[in-house]
């Protein structure tokens, strides 16, 4: 499968929901998002389910620990481990977030953003290319919900990610649920963001509930699609086209049910 | 470059900003740790828990980008006594559960090995396995919170391996003879080496039924 076709509409994959995936198959669910980081180092029998699933769903390989920002070296063992789970479960294509999670050897399991410089793109771009020869494959990486913006940037982070784009070849995970977070805590303008990505670049797009807070916006992935990011979907539809569109719930995950309702209102727009 | 700017628009402070960051750290740790010492948090009470972790997590920076691995450290940072020992179990659970695979040793291939050969067998524990001794009964207690049961912790000794097989984490009592030569074996001593007394040796039979068929061991 070509890993920019279509593939429909999609949840996350998460373990409140083996069971209903294993024995009930539901075709509400075009494919699967699992988190890389929680089946690399698992034991094979998650892989063995994971196989199970593939028969059934193509599966899309998204990362939380890739570190593609960070000054210290790509993790070979990570990306080692990644490439193999890809190859072994068909992975439709693998993402990560355009972010640092660390640094000299310290994680903040967190997806800190960087300053949209020329001198961090000359240190990204190599690193791209880098996975992208270990993989095998082109990454994609996505949109981080961010709080702090870097004074000195020179480029927006749409620009950015376009400048990675035209010089890695990588896709964009573009996803709205951040660009509406974002563009609140920062004050910019989001629709001028979905305008600026190049839409060859995007492969997927992905719909999350945030948290408000009253003076920012948290990105908790607790709660269905807020309204403004439905409208910034429409809005991202409109300028880019279809894309496979998933989910993402990862914090009080709710009954099958629930996920299965907002993907009806993804089909029915 | 100054590092952080107010954006147009803006009411949050800089501080404020990096603090989201800070706090979220906080909490992913804290929230790791928690979901590893459910029974350790029923028998320390939340705010003796949260003092533990909240020390855990300002002595111990995250060193690795896979955070199940993060709470396993804790007990390490106690002081001995019943909290430690559960500590102790509870991590060994989560280690094993995260360790890597290895295929079991079955009866199936020990077929053929005359008797001879049999005694200067070496058998290592399973890579998803450890060997654990404690002067409390931390396992007793586990298993009753784990039931719903009230439950107090008492006094020991307790022998136990905690064994993933078949992909899920089993915790196996056993006798003091037992957990003496399983040690031995541990260390690399063959079987003859590892049997040391006739106790031990009258009960082989009998342990090596359960060792084989509950995957106590690596096929290599």
């Amino acid at each position: 499968m070509s890993p920019r076709s279509h593939l429909g509409y999609g949840v996350g994959l998460r373990s409140p929901h083996y069971g209903h995936f294993l024995n009930a198959r539901p075709k509400s669910v075009d494919w699967l998002e699992i988190i890389s980081d929680n089946y690399i180092r698992a034991h094979s029998g998650y892989h063995d389910m994971l196989c199970d699933l593939r028969a059934d769903y193509p599966i899309v390989m998204h990362g939380v620990g890739l570190s593609i920002g960070t000054t210290d070296p790509l993790d070979a063992d990570y990306l080692s481990a990644l490439k193999a789970l890809a190859d072994k479960i068909e992975a439709s294509w693998v993402s990560d977030h355009l972010c640092f999670t660390g640094i000299n050897g310290q994680n903040s399991h967190d997806l800190l953003p960087i300053p949209y410089t020329e001198e961090a793109l000359a240190h990204i771009v190599p690193r791209i290319h880098q996975v992208q020869a270990e993989l095998g494959r082109e990454l994609v990486l996505e949109n981080a919900s961010t709080y702090v913006e870097f004074d000195g940037a020179t480029l927006s982070e749409a620009e950015f990610f376009a400048e990675l784009h035209a010089r890695t070849g990588c896709g964009i995970l573009l996803d709205i649920n951040n660009i509406h977070v974002s563009s609140f805590n920062h004050g910019w303008e989001a629709r001028a963001y979905i305008d600026a990505v190049p839409s060859g670049a995007i492969r997927q797009y992905h719909l999350a509930g945030y948290t408000d807070h009253g003076d920012y916006l948290f990105d908790t992935h607790n709660a269905p699609v807020a309204e403004p990011v439905w409208a910034l979907y429409d809005y991202a539809r409109s300028v880019h086209g279809e894309r496979a569109t998933m989910i993402e719930w990862d914090a009080d995950i709710p009954a099958f049910e629930v996920l299965e309702a907002e993907l009806d209102k993804v089909r029915a727009r | 470059m100054r590092l952080f700017k107010l954006s147009r628009g803006n009411v949050l402070t800089p501080k404020r900003r990096l603090n989201i960051y800070a706090d979220g750290y906080s909490e992913r740790l804290r929230a790791a740790i928690a979901t590893d010492y459910p029974a350790l948090l029923a028998f320390m009470g939340a705010d003796a828990f949260e003092a533990v972790v909240k020390a855990c997590v300002e002595a111990t920076p995250s060193c690795h980008w896979d955070l199940n691995l993060y709470p396993i450290g804790l007990p390490e940072l106690m002081p001995p006594g019943p909290a430690r020992d559960l500590a102790t179990l509870e991590a060994a659970i989560a280690a094993v559960f995260w360790a890597a695979d290895s295929a079991p040793l079955t009866p199936a291939d020990l077929t053929g090995i005359d008797e001879a050969a049999f005694a200067q067998m070496g058998f290592m524990l399973r890579t998803a396995s450890r060997l654990l001794h404690f002067e409390t009964s931390p396992n007793k207690y586990l298993t009753a919170h784990r039931a719903g049961d009230s439950a107090l912790m008492g006094a020991g000794p307790e022998y136990l391996l905690i064994v993933r097989h078949d992909h899920e984490v089993h915790r196996h009592a056993l006798e003091s003879l037992e957990y003496d030569v399983l040690t031995r074996l541990s260390q690399g001593k063959n079987l003859t080496e590892a049997i040391t007394t006739e106790a031990a040796a009258e009960r082989l039979p009998h342990w090596l039924g359960r060792w084989l068929t509950r995957g106590f061991f690596n096929q290599s």
